[in-house]
């Protein structure tokens, strides 16, 4: 959970499969949905289908698929720096616990001071050879060291380098001596500034007379008196020629044949030899802690020619001037003394960078798909129940059964003993007698819970069972429902609900085309209105919101947010019924003014909400499980509300509104094709939630809370009502209080909590949402 | 008091089946009035014919208050009822309290309240649309929203074709309200959509209705501002505000409206607003489109006028004289019983025409015959 969040209140009470959860606090979308699903998990009422991550931080873009919550992108924090990277470099994390497999990364950024990692990018690819999984649950082994690949050179079995430097001039001597210094080293003969004068007798002087050295090389050695010097090059000091070609191609993509000497030598870099050099770097440690670059004078010149007759009368004189000829080199100072061959060449690395993934830092972009359990809905139980007949049923359909309990052997997940309608019974030969006592499908037709471990129970077929026969009551098979979770960006979230049929483990949103199928009219089952625009670069038009439209979606507030979602905090209330599950994201009081009235934006969606229930009886209080036992969903966005049937016992699809509604006028005056609206009656369905203003006062000075009634499917015509939220005028209770009402016969009362309102300064519509029973 | 429900037909004449109907509402003689010296309407001024506007006021017999409802000092009646005849063609009805229905039968006007000077608009308690004509006048006859200002416009039937397209009517009065609702043609085959030049010659039919009525509690079916749910006190320690409500309907969808006629406390109509959608302080409280009412069982579900409010209060309960249901489920003239509120016996609901061509959309269904014999709860 991110730090900023608050828990504000929860109430679970999984002994009655109910759950309420608010919290505060969330910056993003992201968040806040991630949370949803969280918490959704945690409470059991719904379990993992699959999440595709997409990575946009490390992975620039790269996807996987992950059955495991929490889904989370790496953050590959530099726990140590290290010294003398370059940028581009490619690197593995080695002993990397769990995750053995080469993990690569790209030096991004390095601190100018020395070169040291500041920043990776993280890749899931070996340049095409095979794909790593970037991510997985576990954290690395910490802090993991980053170590060189060495993709183009393996058969030497060396590390990668990142450099080197050929053409020692001097270094400790193999025989262990210290070195002369350079000028006595076999220094190149200068030949002449061009071949002409070379040819007409120029030669080197090699030791006289006396030669410039650089500063340096004077302050600490003392001058060369005659071409020697009168000190000694120290054993962790080595000269090489210089180069001003620094290329920056990164070195682990640039094949042997095309590398340039000295090339990213940076102080802080590990030295070593390869195989086929000679010398001794006994300290594997050994790095570079200076380079001095330096002008050195490598030799004299002498111009034997004589003199022109006008400077000497004399044809024999000749003139005598040396001239001294100077080389770029580089003096490298290294930690420790090393034993190197003059020529020899050696390589270098950065050293030391260690990184630490053990912390999860939420994608931006990923797709969760989750499916319903017991917890929210009894026709996804399953398990049932097992109860005993209590007397013997002679060809009768009525049944007494006693000592009900949950079904099963699991038992991990207690969802109560209760017999729904609808519920199959089937025989559970507990005597082993192999008397099978229920013939042919016989279901719940309606049940009479006595106590709450008896029941008296009505089949739909007459039986004859022996009394203390176990029946097994449960939904065969279960009528699961999912729920997509999309966060296209980090502040646009996509939600939509459906069966199996259409969200399954590739995460993804079947759409609906138009005739010619060339054109997406929507996507199924997807809160708010049709989106319009994409998903993602490449996709087609209709895959996902558009960032204009913010009633596509369910929350799509990327233009107005920005980078700056500290301003306007999300809030979350998520309920969780026996029955169903209620989820409202709004920002804080700024859903009380709204910004359309009050800050002149152009749409209003601070509190999106939706609600996926099984309706229950208006008397009893019953959930509808039998017969085509439709699950119904409601939702707002934007403030415009949307109601869809998310599917059926025999329909797999949650259900679309027709191309238009002109005959529905909305409060907002538009028509939303596609959708059926909830709050305005239309062809085959009514209305059934007042978004206006409203009068909820009666005389006695009280008001009214109405359930969400006169639900219909696209077939039929339902007496039920929704009860996990209710209505009334937002004038007469304010969001965040909570009030008791005692329902549907029972023995306490629930309680509700107040919604922000549809309009602003706490006017319109007050929905208020189950919060205890 | 018993209930009574009256069906007629064959009327090519306006002014001869509001004689009709006038008969009927001011009729002593039916069984079971609470007050048999008086009909459930008395008459209060005009005739039936053209240009004149005929007045009644509600008598204890439909109104439990009727006789028990101060305005000043001195006038004690409870609400009236008025058919305004434009012409031989056209009549408008208007619900109000006598302040607005006076004696003479001089409607008072609601107006434009500009400041420089109030022009009328339309009379206080119109069932209609607000009259958009010039000097408080519906609009000229060949618009077709006169189908909406005007409650029954039979100026496109001439004389010579007037048997041709024969009026009919339910009417049904109680001890709680008044139900009216009149047709013609072939209603099931037009549907009510108002053209200025139709291709069915069916077209253009009316379908218009009204429903006065006192709510009735949700769970007992007593009428509000009777002594049953004043536990028989009497009428001067009536608490409730009791409002009259007016429901109407041109056919067509999104041209049913609903007012509130007067309330203890509330001596002028209110203005009327759409129930075919929510607005503000406005429910819906009819489903005009094509709809579903078949459940699963194979039943369906008739829905009685519930979401009651006024301008001030939220009422849990029902006009319990009028239902709806989707048109496809049940035919016109087709009676259903229904048991509800606890009563004795069944009730009969009585369904009339479908709103939509070919026999779709909303149908209403009309309470014809009470769930007990004598329904005293007014008393």
């Amino acid at each position: 959970m991110p730090s900023s969040v608050r828990t504000v209140i929860q109430n679970l009470k999984p002994n009655k499969k109910f759950a309420y959860i608010e919290k505060s606090g969330f910056v993003t979308a992201a968040e806040c949905m991630f949370e949803m699903v969280t918490d959704l998990l945690n409470i059991g009422a719904m379990s993992m289908i699959a999440s595709n991550i997409t990575d946009n931080v490390n992975g620039a873009g790269a996807t996987f698929t992950s059955t495991a919550w929490p889904i989370g992108v790496r953050d590959y924090q530099i726990v140590s720096s290290g010294s003398g990277y370059t940028v581009g470099e490619k690197l593995l994390l080695k002993n990397a616990g769990a995750n053995s497999v080469p993990y690569s990364a790209r030096v991004a950024t390095v601190w100018s001071t020395n070169n040291g990692i500041r920043s990776l990018t993280m890749s899931n690819g070996k340049n095409g050879q095979g794909e790593y999984p970037l991510y997985t649950s576990s954290a690395i082994v910490q802090p993991c060291q980053l170590v060189y690949t060495d993709d183009y050179r393996q058969e030497k079995v060396l590390p990668q380098t990142s450099g080197w430097f050929i053409n020692l001039r001097a270094v400790t001597n193999i025989d262990g001596s210290n070195p002369d210094c350079f000028f006595s080293a076999n220094l190149d003969y200068w030949r002449g500034p061009d071949a002409g004068r070379t040819t007409r007798g120029s030669r080197i002087l090699a030791t006289t007379p006396a030669l410039n050295v650089w500063n340096a090389w004077r302050s600490t050695y003392g001058p060369l008196v005659n071409g020697v010097s009168t000190g000694r090059l120290p054993g962790n000091v080595i000269l090489c020629q210089t180069t001003t070609n620094q290329a920056t191609v990164p070195i682990g993509e640039v094949p042997d044949e095309v590398r340039t000497p000295f090339q990213n030598i940076k102080v802080g870099q590990r030295v070593f030899l390869e195989c086929d050099e000679d010398g001794v770097i006994s300290n594997a440690n050994t790095t570079i802690v200076n380079i001095t670059t330096v002008k050195a004078v490598i030799g004299l010149s002498y111009d034997t020619r004589p003199l022109p007759t006008r400077i000497s009368p004399l044809a024999s004189e000749v003139r005598e001037v040396f001239k001294e000829h100077e080389e770029d080199l580089y003096m490298i100072q290294l930690s420790h003394p090393v034993t190197l061959s003059r020529g020899a060449n050696v390589s270098v690395q950065g050293l030391g960078a260690t990184v630490d993934n053990t912390v999860l830092s939420l994608p931006d972009e990923f797709t969760t798909v989750l499916e319903s359990r017991g917890a929210c809905d009894p026709l996804s139980d399953t398990l049932g129940v097992l109860g005993t007949v209590v007397t013997a049923v002679d060809n009768s359909n009525v049944v007494n059964i006693s000592s009900l309990v949950v079904g099963g052997s699991g038992g991990a997940v207690n969802y109560g003993s209760t017999v729904y309608e609808g519920q199959q019974i089937n025989n559970i030969d507990t005597e082993g007698d192999g008397v099978t006592s229920v013939t042919g499908v016989t279901t719940v037709l309606s049940v009479n819970m006595t106590s709450a471990t008896t029941a008296t129970v009505t089949m739909s077929s007459n039986q004859t069972l022996s009394a203390g026969k176990t029946l097994q009551f449960r939904f065969d098979p279960p009528q699961y429902w999912r729920l997509l979770v999309r966060l296209q960006n980090k502040d646009t979230a996509v939600v939509a609900a459906g069966t199996s049929t259409q969200f399954n483990e590739t995460c993804t949103i079947p759409a609906i085309y138009n005739d010619a199928t060339t054109t997406i009219t929507d996507l199924s089952g997807v809160m708010g209105t049709v989106p319009t625009g994409i998903y993602k670069t490449g996709a087609p038009a209709g895959t996902g919101p558009l960032a204009s439209e913010t009633r596509q979606g369910f929350i799509n507030r990327t233009t107005r947010v920005q980078n700056h979602g500290q301003a306007v905090p999300l809030n979350s209330i998520l309920s969780v019924s026996e029955r169903g599950m209620f989820f409202g994201a709004y920002e804080g009081t700024f859903s009380v003014l709204q910004k359309e009235k009050v800050m002149n934006n152009a749409t209003d969606n601070t509190f999106n909400w939706f609600l996926i229930q099984r309706p229950v009886n208006r008397t009893t209080g019953k959930v509808l499980t039998k017969g085509n036992a439709p699950l119904f969903c409601i939702n707002s966005v934007g403030y415009a509300y949307h109601k869809f049937i998310v599917r059926e016992t025999d329909i797999f699809h949650p259900s679309q509104g027709p191309r238009k509604t002109s005959n529905v006028q909305l409060p907002d005056g538009v028509v939303h094709p596609y959708r059926t609206p909830a709050d305005q009656h239309s062809n085959d369905s009514f209305g059934m939630i007042n978004s206006s203003n409203q009068i909820a006062l009666t005389e006695d000075n009280k008001y009214l809370i109405s359930f969400l009634q006169n639900l219909t499917t696209a077939r039929f015509r339902y007496t039920e009502e929704l009860d996990m939220i209710a209505q009334t005028s937002a004038d007469v209770l304010i969001g965040g209080v909570d009030i008791n009402i005692t329902a549907y016969q029972e023995s306490t009362p629930r309680t509700y909590r107040g919604l922000p309102s549809n309009k602003p300064y706490n006017t319109g519509l007050r929905l208020v949402v189950l919060k205890n029973i | 008091m018993a209930l009574l429900s009256v069906t007629r037909h064959g009327f090519a004449n306006v002014n001869v089946m509001m004689a009709n109907i006038s008969a009927t509402l001011i009729d002593t003689t039916h069984p079971g009035l609470q007050d048999p010296s008086r009909g459930y309407f008395q008459l209060v001024s005009g005739t039936h014919t053209s240009g004149n506007t005929v007045t009644y006021a509600a008598t204890t017999n439909i109104d439990p208050l009727a006789s028990y409802q101060p305005i000043g000092t001195t006038i004690t009646s409870g609400w009236r009822l008025a058919f305004i005849h434009h012409d031989d063609n056209r009549m408008s009805v208007a619900t109000a309290t006598e302040l607005q229905i006076p004696n003479s039968g001089n409607i008072t006007y609601f107006g434009t309240r500009t400041l420089t000077g109030t022009s009328p608009v339309a009379p206080a308690g119109l069932l209609g649309a607000r009259w958009t004509g010039i000097g408080g006048t519906p609009v000229a006859a060949t618009d077709p929203k006169t189908f909406e200002e005007v409650f029954l416009n039979r100026q496109h039937v001439p004389t010579t074709m007037a048997n041709s397209y024969p009026m009919s009517y339910t009417l049904t009065l109680s001890n709680r309200g008044i139900f009216l609702c009149i047709w013609d043609g072939s209603q099931e085959e037009a549907g009510q959509f108002y053209e200025t030049t139709p291709t069915d010659y069916f077209a253009n039919g009316p379908l218009k209705w009204f429903l006065i009525q006192r709510p009735v509690d949700r769970v007992t079916g007593h009428v509000r501002g009777g002594s049953a749910l004043r536990n028989g006190a009497p009428q001067n320690q009536e608490t409730s505000r009791c409002p009259v409500f007016c429901v109407f309907g041109s056919g067509a969808p999104n041209s049913y409206r609903s007012f509130v006629v007067r309330e203890m406390d509330v001596l002028t109509p209110s203005r009327p607003e759409l129930i075919s959608v929510t607005d503000d302080d406005a429910e819906a409280m009819i489903n005009p489109y094509q709809q579903n009412s078949i459940t699963e069982s194979g039943e369906f579900v008739v829905s009685l006028m519930t979401n009651l409010i006024t301008s001030r209060f939220r009422y849990t309960d029902e006009l319990d004289m009028l239902g709806t249901v989707g048109a496809d489920v049940i035919g016109a003239g087709t009676e259903i019983r229904t048991r509800i509120y606890g009563e004795s016996q069944d009730r009969v609901y009585t369904a009339l025409y479908a709103n939509m061509p070919s026999g779709t959309g909303l149908r209403l269904m009309v309470l014809t015959q009470n769930g007990v014999d004598v329904e005293n709860s007014h008393v």
